[in-house]
């Protein structure tokens, strides 16, 4: 009996840490603020932004996420991409001209700028600061920076 | 030449009107340039390290040579000097525009991915890192990112004809620079750090960097002609001379003009550098690597044979004497 609870606590277990690494994923994707057949409905602060349920890039496509607070309180995450990682944003911000990239994280739109000129440059960066009054909240910072740096590179 | 600042700058303004976010969010360049700048100086670190290690070490590193039985036993350890004490000094010795050594870079340093935890650092790095629980903690969470940069070595060959060229241009007469100084190969060995990037800064530490001489070679001559030509007085120099003799002394050259000032504070476990910048320069670029950047912070101390180094831009003065003195391990010493 105890041997079959112990087995229910590891699997639960199991299936609980599968689900948290699957809420942890983050994600770059083209979006539009028109509806688009096929794409998925989604909100970012106050409109609805229309998104790709497939991602462009992925944890993977990122070298390295670093924090950052700026002396107004404002946090923010710097990316740097891996060569592939910015080849891939390059075609996707020069595809999404003018048009929004969302970038989804745990499911939720945390930025959703639209796009004026092809990046990143050589130095292959790129900021996220998100929309909220004091930029990124602590646990979105903590959780881009989960996905990013802990994933298969 | 190109001016660093601008570009960034310029770049920076362009990324953001390249980004047209939601209505209700409002863009701020100088938040954006003063992130960008913060992670430049990880990208462009050794670069700067490479323009600068060798006024901050050569031009004023000194190490117990000058009593008989130490420099006995330097010579012995192949000529291999430790620097554990952080000093700093003013000096105008950009205004004479004359290198003092012919720079090598032997070894880049370059920043490792990010690890898992402080075991990986410890694996990595060779030492084990010392951090605070909180920080610590945040490590193990994720909210910071902990990396291993280095080693990094450096080689430069003295010449002797630079050496009196800048003693002349200083109007300095009466010091006799060896001619069999001419030539002679040094190194700087810098090894493996531990570098955490959190949200309020960076925390680097290091084992102590080596500065490697042949045999025989009068380190402590040399270190007074150093700190004569970065400015400091004929007293000043044979002082400072002395008084690194059994400290090991690495300087942080601070040039005459920078804004940045910087003092002593006391810490539980001894004494710490601190440097502070009030202004929108970027004296990181001009400066040693002890030097802020616009608006920043910085505490550099020695502890537990470990070089730590604290850069913050939103952390007080108090804030960053805790983080300090609640480094784990400095107690048990």
């Amino acid at each position: 009996m105890n041997r079959r609870v112990l087995l229910t606590l590891c699997v639960a277990t199991i299936i609980s840490a599968g689900a948290l690494q699957a809420q942890g994923q983050f994600g770059i994707h083209a979006a539009s603020a028109e509806a688009v057949a096929g794409w998925q409905k989604m909100e970012s602060e106050d409109r609805s932004v229309w998104v790709n349920p497939t991602p462009t890039l992925v944890s993977a496509d990122i070298e390295r996420a670093l924090p950052f607070r700026d002396p107004t309180g404002h946090n923010s995450v710097t990316l740097v991409f891996t060569e592939a990682g910015a080849q891939k944003m390059r075609e996707l911000s020069s595809a999404q001209m003018n048009k929004l990239v969302a970038m989804i994280l745990d499911g939720k739109v945390i930025f959703a700028p639209s796009i004026r000129s092809a990046f990143p440059g050589p130095d292959r960066l790129a900021q996220i600061t998100g929309n909220g009054p004091t930029g990124l909240t602590v646990e979105q910072v903590q959780r881009i920076l989960v996905s990013v740096n802990r994933s298969e590179k | 030449m190109v001016d660093m600042n601008k570009d960034t700058s310029e770049w920076v303004r362009e990324r953001f009107a390249e980004l047209a976010p939601a209505p209700a969010w409002q863009p701020n360049p100088d938040v954006g340039l003063i992130h960008l700048r913060s992670h430049e100086r990880m990208v462009k670190r050794r670069h700067r390290f490479q323009r600068t290690a060798f006024i901050a070490v050569f031009g004023a590193c000194v190490l117990a040579l000058a009593a008989p039985t130490t420099r006995g036993i330097a010579l012995h350890l192949l000529n291999r000097f430790y620097l554990r004490n952080p000093e700093a000094i003013r000096s105008s010795l950009p205004e004479i525009g004359l290198p003092l050594f012919k720079v090598e870079v032997t070894r880049q340093a370059t920043l490792g991915r990010p690890l898992f935890g402080l075991a990986d650092a410890q694996h990595e790095a060779g030492f084990d890192p010392r951090l605070p629980p909180t920080l610590a903690a945040e490590v193990v969470s994720g909210l910071a990112v902990a990396s291993v940069a280095g080693p990094f070595d450096v080689r430069q060959k003295i010449s002797v004809n630079d050496l009196r060229a800048a003693l002349q241009k200083r109007g300095i007469e009466g010091v006799r620079v060896p001619q069999n100084w001419d030539g002679v190969e040094t190194g700087f060995h810098m090894g493996p750090s531990v570098v955490v990037v959190f949200l309020d800064g960076w925390f680097v530490q290091s084992l102590p960097p080596a500065i490697l001489t042949p045999p025989g070679f009068p380190m402590t001559d040399f270190t007074e002609i150093a700190l004569r030509i970065l400015g400091v007085g004929p007293s000043e120099a044979r002082n400072s001379r002395a008084m690194f003799v059994e400290s090991g002394g690495v300087f942080a050259i601070v040039p005459s003009d920078a804004k940045s000032s910087f003092r002593e504070v006391s810490l539980k476990f001894g004494r710490a550098l601190l440097f502070e910048n009030d202004t929108d320069q970027d004296e990181y670029l001009t400066c040693s690597f002890f030097c802020p950047g616009p608006h920043q912070r910085v505490l550099t101390w020695a502890a537990l044979g470990l070089l730590f180094q604290l850069r913050s831009g939103t952390m007080t003065v108090e804030q960053m004497l805790d983080f300090a003195n609640s480094i784990s391990g400095w107690h048990s010493n």
